[in-house]
């Protein structure tokens, strides 16, 4: 079932309306003078249609009541009596009313009161009985004088009926009906319905337009000023605003360049800062440099000749040389992290095979670890570990976290990790030793932080090694990750993309990695370079 | 007799430091504080080998490189504090055969002033080898086109010599780093890109299309037919 094109236009539409003042305006501008519109026309309607009608009205009655009157004053003066000429008489007063009143309607009708025997109901223009309302025959039966109208429809057409008593010499009470056609003023009604249809439509539109016109002249210094500023959140710290006129909006701009003025000179004030503490951390590091290798030729000179010293001397002297040798180190270091802090360090990648430069790491290791009891061990994947990356920089981490792991490893087995997948390859170093708690997790990359402040260095690591290797690792754009248990031994995790411009989408190895996956498939012993390959069959 | 050398730095304790352990290997030593006095006392004394401070007051250490070469061409080692900058770059383009980062030890320095100070390794029983138009002379020290000799440094002719003492066969940077410079320790692979490219502006008729020194890309150098 397809559903996602529909859904992505609403989502589209309520998204316009949720992000554009534009169209939220325009469209409640439009439903609300639409609406407006619509009430004024109805209104306009309604007054018309009763406007014409009444008018008719009276001019229907003001007509009716003289031919009426004409009627029955020729009747009064009739000396008809008998049947015939009575007849004739009543022919000629429908066709005078109907002169006087141009209707084509008209009927004359015997009353129930007539005598019997002198006239027939006549009417005129196909007028029947049956299209007079019986309220209307009803009220004029019961009132011979007076006029009485109603509002009927006739075949279709709108009309009024008016009605009257006429009386007749010796044939008595007869009844008049006159029908007037509304036809015309249904047309004018219509005609001018239509014209309020039309001018409402158009002056929606109209409206509209101009709404769109006025709100697109207030919003484009606003959308101006909201995409400044979005610039601006976004970095762009010379984003400014054009200011013009002197109107609200142009308060607006001036006071958000005002804003922007400050936040930028402040940034650039603390950048400044920041520039100097790095570059008085890099030339301290240099200018100590060159007084530190008179130091240390004086020192080696004197260490050189130890033999012909004093032992006290002589232990100093030792002192002396293996702390000149701590010192350098650290200003190695500290060099390393300004480099870094300054955005110095670039990476010099190119293609080599992880196993084999982990290989030499480990032998180099393996007097070290033995020194301290414990059992170094390399977990490597058959195939070749092919990765593009910094050697310098990928020995270093590995270096590093190797002694550590000897170094807090209490003696016990330390393991290092590779692993491999399409994107990302691994090196993990695994120790069994106290292990860090989990509050000291986070902090472990921190500078020159010590898990225990007791615990005396015993390797001598300058207390930077983790956060020169998190940085290192950060330049791969890779993923340096810690996991420990008190008692149970830490294990620290590299995962570096399998090129510069790559993507990791998954560590090759666990967190603590688990033997024996189908991945880690041979075990190579260093301690006598026996490729076990055992664990794959 | 004693070789001399020229220790070129601005801070005299460091200088004299230097001095006082070069001495204890049989060198005698004079030093100047300043880019200047530098170029004067080269002259005096005219040493077998220059340490060169590149950060110097006056005359900077790359000018210093610079007004020395083209007088002669004495193995220049540069001293520096910033490994990592163009520094050392822009000193061995202006004419130093090498360079050490300070904090150095002792023994790191005797090694490299005895590596140039030693004569260029003539592993070839041949008295002469010819690649491309050159002729040269190995005995004699001399690189010849045409007859006119060519003016090499004794570690551009150690290059030459090497690369053209085995035609054809490809040497990686870090074997050059190791025969011609006599690194037994990895080093910076800068050294011999810089020397090379100075090389071939020597040598090749064209040094952006290089026909003597050809590379191999990914793997290193070997000397090509002409």
């Amino acid at each position: 079932m397809r559903v996602g094109p529909r859904r992505w236009r609403f989502a589209s539409i309520g998204n316009l309306w949720r992000s554009s003042l534009q169209v939220r305006t325009v469209v409640i501008t439009v439903l609300l003078t639409s609406m407006a519109i619509a009430v004024f026309g109805a209104v306009a309607a309604l007054s018309i249609s009763q406007d014409l009608f009444s008018s008719r009205l009276n001019q229907v009655l003001s007509v009716s009541n003289r031919a009426i009157a004409e009627a029955q004053s020729s009747l009064s003066a009739s000396a008809a009596t008998d049947t015939a000429s009575i007849q004739e008489l009543m022919n000629k007063v429908l066709s005078d009313i109907e002169g006087t009143t141009t209707s084509q309607k008209v009927a004359l009708l015997r009353s129930e009161k007539a005598s019997f025997g002198y006239t027939q109901d006549i009417t005129s223009g196909g007028l029947g009985l049956d299209d007079l309302p019986k309220s209307l025959r009803a009220a004029v039966r019961e009132n011979s004088t007076g006029l009485w109208w109603e509002s009927v429809d006739i075949g279709g057409d709108p009309a009024i009926i008016v009605g009257a008593g006429l009386t007749v010499q010796v044939a008595g009470l007869h009844e008049v009906y006159v029908v007037f056609d509304l036809s015309g003023e249904a047309q004018t009604l219509a005609y001018v319905q239509q014209i309020l249809y039309v001018g409402g439509i158009a002056l929606a539109l109209l409206l509209s337009a101009i709404m769109l016109g006025v709100v697109t002249l207030v919003i484009r210094p606003v959308r101006a000023v909201a995409s400044t500023s979005r610039m601006f959140a976004g970095g762009d710290l010379a984003q400014r605003i054009d200011v013009r006129g002197e109107d609200e909006l142009a308060v607006l701009a001036t006071s958000f360049n005002q804003m922007a003025e400050s936040i930028q000179s402040q940034i650039i004030q603390l950048e400044t800062l920041s520039t100097m503490q790095q570059r008085f951390v890099s030339d301290v590091s240099h200018e100590l440099r060159t007084p530190l290798t008179t130091i240390r030729l004086a020192s080696d000179m004197i260490f050189d000749g130890r033999e012909q010293l004093d032992p006290s001397y002589k232990r100093a002297v030792e002192l002396l040389h293996n702390q000149v040798d701590r010192f350098e180190l650290l200003l190695g270091d500290l060099l390393e992290i300004s480099r870094f802090d300054a955005g110095a360090a670039t990476l010099s990648a190119t293609k080599f095979e992880l196993k084999a430069l982990a290989k030499r790491i480990v032998s180099s290791f393996l007097p070290l670890a033995a020194e301290r009891g414990s059992e170094l061990t390399l977990r490597a994947p058959r195939p070749k570990c092919l990765v593009t990356a910094d050697e310098r920089r990928i020995e270093r981490i590995v270096r590093n976290l190797i002694a550590n792991a000897i170094e807090h490893g209490d003696g016990g087995q330390i393991e290092v990790w590779i692993g491999a997948n399409r994107s990302a390859v691994s090196v993990a170093v695994r120790d069994h030793g106290v292990g860090i708690a989990a509050v000291d997790q986070s902090r472990v990359f921190d500078r020159f932080w010590r898990a225990d402040s007791s615990r005396k260095r015993t390797i001598g690591g300058t207390g930077l090694g983790l956060s020169i290797a998190a940085e290192d690792t950060l330049l791969h754009h890779g993923a340096l990750e810690v996991w420990s248990k008190p008692g149970e031994g830490s294990c620290f995790r590299l995962t570096i993309p399998r090129t510069p411009d790559g993507q990791i989408t998954t560590s090759p190895l666990g967190l603590p990695p688990t033997s024996p996956s189908p991945q880690t498939s041979s075990i190579i012993l260093p301690k006598t370079w026996r490729e076990e390959s055992g664990h794959d069959k | 007799m004693a070789s001399k050398i020229l220790i070129v730095d601005d801070d005299n304790a460091l200088a004299e430091m230097v001095g006082l352990v070069l001495a204890n290997e049989g060198y005698e030593v004079n030093h100047s504080a300043d880019g200047i006095s530098a170029v004067d006392d080269f002259a005096t004394h005219q040493p077998d080998l220059v340490l060169l401070d590149l950060m110097l007051p006056g005359m900077d250490g790359i000018e210093v490189c610079r007004t020395i070469r083209t007088q002669s061409f004495v193995p220049i080692i540069m001293l520096t504090a910033k490994a990592e900058t163009n520094d050392v770059v822009r000193g061995l383009e202006s004419g130093a055969d090498d360079y050490i980062v300070k904090p150095f030890k002792p023994q790191e320095l005797v090694a490299r002033v005895k590596a140039r100070l030693r004569p260029a390794p003539n592993d070839s029983a041949a008295q002469s080898v010819v690649v491309g138009d050159i002729t040269i002379d190995a005995r004699a020290h001399t690189a010849t086109r045409d007859g006119v000799p060519l003016s090499l440094t004794p570690l551009e002719f150690s290059l030459l010599v090497t690369l053209a003492s085995n035609p054809g066969r490809v040497f990686t940077r870090e074997a050059l780093l190791e025969r011609v410079w006599g690194y037994q320790y990895k080093a910076d692979t800068r050294l011999v890109n810089v020397h090379v490219q100075r090389l071939r502006s020597k040598i090749e008729h064209n040094p952006d299309e290089p026909q003597i020194v050809v590379t191999v890309r990914g793997v290193g150098y070997r000397a090509g037919g002409g």
